[in-house]
């Protein structure tokens, strides 16, 4: 089987990925999602589709707008009540 | 899923250049990036694996460990990893497990397993999902009757 995972600091899996055995798998897209592991570890964000590490990233749903304003008082941008846009944070 | 727990007995062997041999002395208390191949001397995983050789610097920034898994023993890795250095241009610069005793990876099998429960989910998938499933379900249940 052609399989990756993602073990956290925890020991616990944060991503899996299985591949048939006629292709091989993309490194790049593991790091890129490492990247993305590592940044939602450290802060309350998720990363939208083909995010690459410096760019925006979203708030979840499951943080309120007040919790929000502590969170990132630089502010953010709301396309959706359910879609809130951040700069990623450092 | 405890990867720790779940790999203790199954006799995975390799090695890094710290010359540490069992799994969770390997990864540490930090990240790690696991990756298995089906059998030692295939084609892709030759390119697969040279090509990860090149990305190691990436993934030291990230403080973050790469191991590679097979079913074949630590030697033939060795013979392999010559194979890979003349093929790919890049030595082989992380530790390989040789899980020769489960023939297919206890650790394959254990983090599929373990995966469906702890798995974790971005928080927004806690609120969507439920919604989505019981759309989903209600729709069968509405075929159903038709």
């Amino acid at each position: 089987m052609r399989s990756v995972f993602v073990i956290g600091p925890d020991k616990k899996i944060k991503a899996m990925l299985t591949y048939p055995m006629s292709t091989g798998r993309n490194f790049d897209e593991v790091l890129r999602l490492l990247d993305s592991c590592q940044l939602t570890a450290k802060h309350t964000v998720a990363t939208p589709v083909n995010w690459r590490p410096g760019e925006d990233v979203i708030i979840p749903p499951a943080v309120s707008d007040a919790a929000a304003k502590e969170k990132f008082p630089g502010g953010w941008k709301t396309v959706k009540p359910y879609l809130r846009v951040v700069a990623q944070p450092s | 899923m405890v990867f720790e727990d779940q790999l203790r007995g199954s006799e995975l062997h390799g090695r890094d250049d710290a010359g540490r041999d069992r799994f969770s002395q390997m990864i540490g208390d930090g990240w790690a990036i696991l990756f298995s191949h089906p059998k030692d001397f295939t084609p892709v995983c030759t390119t697969e694996l040279g090509y990860m050789a090149r990305l190691k610097p990436e993934f030291d920034k990230r403080h973050t460990k790469i191991i590679g898994l097979s079913v074949d023993p630590v030697e033939n890795h060795s013979k392999w990893a010559l194979d890979i250095e003349e093929t790919q241009g890049h030595a082989v610069n992380y530790p390989m497990i040789g899980d020769t005793r489960t023939q297919g990876g206890d650790a394959l099998r254990h983090a599929a397993r373990g995966c469906r429960h702890h798995l974790q989910r971005p928080h927004r998938c806690r609120q969507t999902l439920p919604c989505a499933r019981s759309s989903s379900s209600a729709r069968t249940r509405r075929s159903r009757r038709c």
